[in-house]
C-alpha cells in the first residue's frame, strides 16, 4: 500500500516535471542561443550550453594569417578569416566568436608561429602540397562514387542485373579507395597541425550579444522609459474607466446589463488589425500623434473589456456589507467606496493593471505608425532586428530584452492572477 | 548683472530650441546592423555636419514604411521626409501620390547619369519619382563542403546552369538529401532565381510560353531532389546557408554577400551561372524619393544630392552589402578598382550579362510572383512532372496582370 | 443585493465612458470599414465585387477549413491540456507556485522571442534536431524535416506551436475556478464512493461550468483569428487560414484594402456565428435571463 503511494507520487512528480521541460526547453534554447557567438549559434548540433572561451588556431598560409577556432559541434577547428591586417583579424574575430583577441597576446602567438613555420617551412609545404594532391584524387573518387550510384538507382528501375553487380564492384573499389585517402588526408592533416600552427584560448564575451544589441538600438534607454510610461497611461485609463463600468456590473442592475457584458466579446469579434489604421488616423487628427498619451488611448480599446470583467469579478468577491456598514457609521457612498472596497480590491486591481501592462507592453504595428521621434521599446526593437534575418543569437539577444520586463511583471502578479479571473463569467 | 544673466539665459534657451532642422530618412536598404552603423557614422554625420541639420535614419520593411507614410499623408502629420523603398513597392508609392517628382531637380545634376536600366523601375510615365540607389544582381554562393562533389571540369568562375544542375544533383545523391536553396516561401525571390535561369536560356521574362522559361523550368525540373527537403519554408537563403543546411544558391547579391562576409573562408563568391543565351539575372534596385507635403523640401533634395553624388555612392556601397551603385560614374570606378569580391562579382554580372529588369506593365507584381510560387510547389516539389501545357495556362494568370 | 442601492442613474454614469470610449474608438472604424468594403476601391461606386472577389479565390474554401480545422483541434487539445495542468496546480504540491509561475512565462513572450526561438528550433539544423542528437533519439543524418511535411503536418505543427503559449491563458482561468469552488462538495463526492474520475466528472466540472464557458469563448474568438504565427514560420499561402489571408490581402496585394475590408466583416460574421451557437449550447444564455 504505502510502496503503492509512493509509486503514484513519484509518478506525479514525474508527470510535473515534464511539464516544466517542455514549457523551459524552448526558452531556455532562446536564451542560449541569445549567449551564443554567431559561430556558435549557426553550428550543428547546438551545444546545451554556451561556451565561455574560444580555443584559436593560427596558421601562415601564403602570406597571410589563417585563424581557426574550434567547433565543439564539429569538434574540429573550422577557418574563420585569412589576412595581413591585424585591426581586420580582430573586429572580424570579435563579430564572429565574441572574444577580442589582444594585440600583445597575438604578437606572442605570431612570433612563437614565425620560428616554428620557419623552423619546419619545407616539411609544411611538401605536405601541403600532398595534401593538395590528395584532396583532389579524393574529389575524383567521390564525383565517381556519386556518379555511379545515381547510375545504380538507374539500373535498377530498368532491371538490368547485369549491369547492377558490375555497378556494385565499381562502387566498393570506389569507396575502398576513399576510405584510404580520407585516412591519409586526416594523418596528414594532424602532422600539419602539430608542426605548422599554434594554438591558444581568449575568454567569450557571454553578454556580447546583448552589448552589441542596445549599441546598435539607437535611443533604446528613451524609448525604454518611454515604453513604461505608455503602459502605465494604458493601465491608468482602462482602469479608471474599465473600473467604473467594473463596478456598475458588479453592483448594480441596469438594462442592457448582459448586452453590454457580451460587448466585451463583440469588440473581439471584428479583426483587430483590419482597424487598427483607422483607430490610429482617429488619434492623430484628435492630436495624438507621437505622444505617448495617443499610443496609451488605443491600447486601451483592447483592455477596458477585459478590465471590466476582472474588475467586476473582484468587486463581486469583496461583500456589499462591508459598504453598508461604513455607510451606517456616516460616510457617504462615495467615501465607503474609496475608504472601504477600494483598498480590499487593490490587490485584484493592480493584477490587472500589470495585466493591461503586459497585453500593451510589446505592440509594434501601431506604435511605429503613431510614434516618430518618440518611439517605444519594442519599435527600436523592431528598426534593429528587421535587418538581423541572418543572426539569431542578435535577434534572440533582442528578444529576451523585450521579453524580460513582461516576464517580470507577470512573475509579480502570480499571486493574484487566480484572485483576478476568480469570479470571471460569460 | 542680473538682467544680463537672465538674457542670456533666453538667449541660451533660445538658441537650444530653435534646434537644428531635422530630416527623417526611413529606409529598407541598409537594414542590417553593421550596414545602419557604417551608413549613420561615415555617411550620414558628414552630411549633418556640411548644412548643419540633424538626420533620422530608421531602417523598417517595405509595407510598414509604406502604412506609415499613407497615415501621415490621410492625417496632415508627415514627419517622413526622405524614404528608400524596393522597386517592386514603387508602382504603390506613385500610385497613392506619396512621392514627390523628381524630374525638374535633377536634370539639373550634370556629374552623374543613373543607369539606364533601372529607369523602367524609377521612372513613371516620364516622371523620375524615385532616384536608384543600392542596386542588386544575382550571384552564385557555394559552401566549399560542396567542393569534394565539383565535376573536375567545371570552373566555378565560368559556371554554366547546366553544370550548377549536375553538381547539384551529385551533391544531394552524395549527401542523401538536397543542398540547394531557393526562397520557397510565396512572393519572395523565386521568379528571380528562375528568372537568372530563364534569361539565361533566353527566354522573355517573366512570360512562360515561350522556349527559354520551357528551358529554365526544365533545368528546376531537372534539379528536383536538389532541393533542400525544407525548401519551401525558406523566405530567405541566409539562415539555411549559414546553418550550412544547404550549400550552394544563387541568391539577391546583398543576401549572398552578408552570408559570404560572414566567413570568406568557408565560402566561394561567383558571378551567376551562364547558359545559351549568356550570364542572365534580374537586376532590381532600391530608391531614394521625397515624401509629397514634408517641410524640409530644400533639405530633403539636398540629401538626395548628396545621397547620389559618385564618390558618396562608391563609399556607401563599398561599405556596406554589395549591393551595386546604379550611378555610371560610380560603377565605372568600382569596376576599375576594387577589392570587393561582392561587388565585383556583382558588377561583372551587370556588366556583361543578360539583365531584365522589373517592367512597369504589371497591375500586380506579387500576384506575377505567386505564379511562379505556385508552379515551383506545384510541379516540381510536389508532382515532380514538368507539364508545359500547365505552364501555357499558368502564362494566361500572368497575363491577366498586365495593365 | 442590488435592490438596496435606488439611484437608478448611477450605473449608467459609471458605464457611459466605457460606452462613449468604444463608440469613438471602436464603433466608428468599424462601421467605416463596413461601408467601405461595399465600395469600390477605385471609382468609389458602391459594389458587391469586393465579396464576390472573395467568395471567387481558390484560397477562401481552403481558408476556412484550414480555420476550422485548427479552431477545432487547437482548442479542444488545449482545453485539455490546460484542465490537466489546473487540476495539477490545483492540488498544492510542494511546488505547486514554482509550477504556476513557469507555466505562465510563454503568455508573457513577445511575438519577437517566440518567432526567433521556433525559427531556429524547427529548422532541420535547429535546436530541436540538436537536442534529441544530444539524447540519443536520432543520429546526425536522421535529422526530422519538421517544416516539410504536407499541410495537413504543417498545420499540426502549428497547432502545437500555438498551444504551448495559449494554454497557460486557459489555464489560469480553469485554475481560478477550481479554487473558488467549495471544498466541501467534493469532499462529499469520495465519501460517497465516488472514484476520482466520477467525482471530476460528476461534481468538480459541472461546478467549473462557468469557468469553462469563459475560458472556451475568449479562446475559440481567437483562435479563429489565428494567423501570426502561421506566417512567422510558413510565409503567406503556404497553410491558408482566414485572417492571414486579411492581412495578405491588406499587406501583400497592391489595390486590395476593400477586399480586405471585406474579408474582415465575413471573418467577423463568422466569430460572431460561432459565438453566438456555443454560447446558446453551452447555456451561457439562458443564465443571463434569470
Amino acid at each position: 500500500m504505502k510502496g503503492n503511494k509512493l509509486l503514484k507520487q513519484t509518478l506525479f512528480y514525474l508527470v510535473v516535471a515534464g511539464i516544466i521541460l517542455v514549457i523551459l526547453t524552448p526558452i531556455y534554447f532562446l536564451v542560449v542561443i541569445s549567449l551564443m557567438s554567431d559561430q556558435e549559434a549557426y553550428d550543428w548540433p547546438t551545444q546545451m550550453v554556451p561556451s565561455f572561451f574560444n580555443h584559436f588556431k593560427l596558421e601562415i598560409d601564403g602570406n597571410k594569417y589563417l585563424i581557426s577556432v574550434y567547433s565543439p559541434s564539429k569538434k574540429e577547428y573550422v577557418s574563420i578569416i585569412r589576412t595581413d591586417n591585424f585591426d581586420e583579424l580582430q573586429k572580424f574575430v570579435r563579430n564572429k566568436t565574441n572574444s577580442n583577441i589582444k594585440k600583445e597576446i597575438f604578437d606572442i602567438q605570431v612570433q612563437k608561429l614565425n620560428e616554428l613555420y620557419n623552423k619546419n617551412k619545407e616539411e609544411i609545404e611538401a605536405l601541403r602540397s600532398q595534401v593538395n594532391t590528395l584532396e583532389s584524387k579524393l574529389n575524383r573518387v567521390t564525383v565517381s562514387t556519386v556518379k555511379l550510384k545515381s547510375q545504380l538507382e538507374k539500373a535498377e528501375k530498368a532491371g538490368m542485373e547485369n549491369l547492377i553487380s558490375l555497378i556494385k564492384d565499381n562502387i566498393e573499389k570506389y569507396e575502398k579507395e576513399k576510405a584510404t585517402y580520407e585516412a591519409q588526408l586526416k594523418e596528414l592533416n594532424k602532422q600539419l597541425e602539430e608542426i605548422g600552427s599554434v594554438k591558444f584560448s581568449v575568454s567569450k564575451n557571454i553578454f556580447y550579444n546583448y552589448v552589441r544589441f542596445f549599441q546598435v538600438t539607437s535611443n533604446a534607454w528613451p524609448a525604454l522609459l518611454r515604453s513604461i510610461q505608455v503602459a502605465l497611461l494604458t493601465v491608468l485609463i482602462s482602469l479608471t474607466i474599465g473600473g467604473m463600468a467594473g463596478y456598475a456590473f458588479a453592483r448594480y442592475y441596469f438594462k442592457g446589463k448582459n448586452l453590454l457584458k457580451l460587448s466585451v466579446l463583440f469588440v473581439r469579434m471584428f479583426p483587430g488589425i483590419s482597424i487598427a489604421m483607422p483607430m490610429v488616423i482617429i488619434l492623430i487628427n484628435m492630436g495624438f500623434y507621437d505622444k505617448p498619451l495617443g499610443l496609451s488611448l488605443v491600447y486601451s480599446v483592447g483592455q477596458i473589456g477585459m478590465t471590466i470583467w476582472i474588475t467586476a469579478s473582484i468587486f463581486m468577491g469583496i461583500s456589499t456589507e462591508l459598504e453598508e456598514a461604513a455607510m451606517i457609521f456616516g460616510t457617504t457612498r462615495l467615501g465607503a467606496f474609496f475608504k472601504v472596497t477600494l483598498p480590499l480590491a487593490l490587490p485584484g486591481l493592480a493584477a490587472s493593471a500589470m495585466y493591461a501592462f503586459i497585453g500593451s507592453w510589446s505592440e509594434t504595428a501601431q506604435a511605429i505608425v503613431l510614434t516618430q521621434f518618440n518611439p517605444t521599446f519594442p519599435v527600436v526593437v523592431y528598426q534593429t532586428l528587421v535587418g538581423a534575418k541572418g543572426l539569431i543569437n542578435l535577434t534572440a539577444a533582442g528578444g529576451v530584452s523585450l521579453a524580460l520586463p513582461a516576464v517580470v511583471f507577470t512573475l509579480i502578479i502570480r499571486r493574484y492572477i487566480l484572485q483576478m479571473w476568480g469570479g470571471v463569467r460569460v | 548683472m542680473k538682467k544680463l544673466f537672465i538674457v542670456l539665459l533666453v538667449l541660451v534657451s533660445l538658441l537650444a530650441f530653435s534646434a537644428q532642422p531635422t530630416l527623417v530618412v526611413s529606409s529598407r536598404l541598409w537594414t542590417p546592423p553593421t550596414e545602419k552603423e557604417f551608413i549613420i557614422n561615415e555617411i550620414i554625420k558628414p552630411f549633418e555636419e556640411m548644412y548643419g541639420c540633424k538626420v533620422v535614419f530608421q531602417t523598417m520593411d517595405d509595407e510598414t514604411m509604406l502604412k506609415q507614410v499613407k497615415v501621415q499623408k490621410e492625417t496632415g502629420k508627415i514627419t517622413t521626409d526622405v524614404i528608400i523603398a524596393y522597386a517592386t513597392k514603387m508602382p504603390e508609392w506613385v500610385k497613392n501620390d506619396l512621392v514627390v517628382d523628381l524630374t525638374p531637380y535633377v536634370s539639373k545634376w550634370t556629374d552623374r547619369h543613373f543607369s539606364k536600366g533601372f529607369d523602367s523601375m524609377t521612372v513613371f510615365d516620364g516622371k523620375r519619382y524615385f532616384l536608384p540607389i543600392g542596386a542588386d544582381v544575382y550571384l552564385t554562393l557555394i559552401n566549399k563542403k560542396a567542393l569534394q562533389y565539383k565535376p573536375a571540369d567545371v570552373d566555378i568562375n565560368d559556371l554554366t546552369w547546366e553544370q550548377l544542375a549536375e553538381w547539384a544533383n551529385l551533391v544531394a545523391q552524395g549527401e542523401g538529401e538536397g543542398k540547394f536553396a531557393v526562397t520557397g516561401v510565396p512572393i519572395k525571390s523565386l521568379i528571380y532565381q528562375v528568372g537568372a535561369i530563364a534569361l539565361s536560356y533566353g527566354a522573355h521574362w517573366p512570360d512562360l510560353d515561350n522556349p527559354g522559361a520551357v528551358a529554365a523550368w526544365y533545368l528546376v525540373y531537372k534539379m528536383k531532389d536538389a532541393f533542400s527537403p525544407a525548401v519551401k519554408t525558406y523566405d530567405d537563403t541566409r539562415p539555411p546557408m549559414k546553418r550550412e543546411e544547404t550549400w550552394m544558391t544563387v541568391a539577391h547579391c546583398a543576401r549572398v554577400g552578408e552570408v559570404y562576409k560572414s566567413n570568406p573562408t568557408q565560402f566561394i563568391i561567383a558571378p551567376a551561372p551562364k547558359g545559351p543565351a549568356g550570364r542572365g539575372s534580374v537586376a532590381g534596385t532600391s530608391g531614394l524619393a521625397i515624401v509629397k507635403g514634408t517641410k524640409n523640401f530644400d533639405l530633403a533634395l539636398k540629401f538626395l544630392e548628396y545621397m547620389t553624388r559618385p564618390d558618396i555612392m562608391v563609399k556607401s556601397h563599398k561599405g556596406t552589402g554589395g549591393f551595386i551603385p546604379p550611378v555610371d560614374e560610380a560603377i565605372k570606378f568600382l569596376g576599375n578598382d576594387e577589392q570587393d569580391q561582392v561587388i565585383k562579382n556583382a558588377i561583372k554580372v551587370m556588366n556583361e550579362g543578360v539583365l531584365s529588369y522589373i517592367a512597369p506593365i504589371w497591375k500586380d507584381w506579387g500576384q506575377v510572383k505567386l505564379v511562379y510560387d505556385e508552379i515551383f510547389k506545384k510541379m516540381i516539389l510536389e508532382e515532380g512532372k514538368l507539364d508545359i501545357d500547365m505552364l501555357e495556362l499558368y502564362q494566361l494568370q500572368i497575363d491577366a496582370q498586365r495593365k | 443585493m442590488t435592490k438596496t442601492y435606488s439611484k437608478r442613474w448611477i450605473p449608467y454614469i459609471l458605464i457611459a465612458p466605457t460606452i462613449v470610449y468604444y463608440i469613438v474608438f471602436w464603433l466608428r472604424p468599424v462601421i467605416s470599414a463596413v461601408y467601405y468594403s461595399f465600395f469600390d476601391e477605385n471609382n468609389n461606386v458602391f459594389t458587391l465585387n469586393n465579396y464576390i472577389t472573395i467568395f471567387k479565390d481558390e484560397y477562401f474554401k481552403q481558408a476556412v477549413v484550414n480555420t476550422a480545422i485548427f479552431v477545432i483541434i487547437s482548442v479542444t487539445l488545449e482545453f485539455l491540456v490546460a484542465l490537466g495542468l489546473a487540476l495539477i496546480i490545483n492540488k498544492k504540491f510542494k511546488g505547486a507556485n514554482i509550477l504556476l509561475s513557469i507555466a505562465l512565462i510563454p503568455m508573457a513572450l513577445p511575438a519577437v522571442a517566440v518567432g526567433a526561438m521556433w525559427s531556429s528550433g524547427f529548422a532541420t539544423y535547429g535546436w530541436v534536431n540538436s537536442l534529441l542528437y544530444h539524447l540519443g533519439l536520432i543520429t546526425a543524418d536522421g535529422k526530422i524535416v519538421f517544416l516539410a511535411g504536407s499541410d495537413f503536418q504543417s498545420l499540426m505543427l502549428i497547432i502545437l506551436i500555438d498551444a504551448w503559449q495559449v494554454i497557460p491563458f486557459m489555464m489560469v482561468i480553469l485554475l481560478a475556478g477550481l479554487q473558488g469552488l467549495s471544498k466541501e462538495s467534493i469532499e462529499a463526492g469520495y465519501i460517497f464512493g465516488g472514484t476520482k474520475f466520477t467525482v471530476l466528472r460528476k461534481i468538480t466540472l459541472p461546478m467549473l461550468k462557468s469557468s469553462i464557458q469563459t475560458a472556451l469563448i475568449l479562446r475559440i474568438i481567437s483562435a479563429i483569428q489565428v494567423w501570426l504565427i502561421i506566417v512567422m514560420i510558413y510565409g503567406y499561402r503556404r497553410i491558408p487560414v482566414l485572417l492571414e489571408e486579411v492581412v495578405f490581402y491588406e499587406e501583400q496585394l497592391l489595390g486590395f484594402y476593400r477586399v480586405a475590408l471585406a474579408y474582415s466583416v465575413i471573418v467577423a460574421v463568422i466569430v460572431s456565428m460561432v459565438s453566438i451557437i456555443y454560447l446558446k449550447v453551452s447555456g451561457a444564455f439562458e443564465k443571463e435571463e434569470q
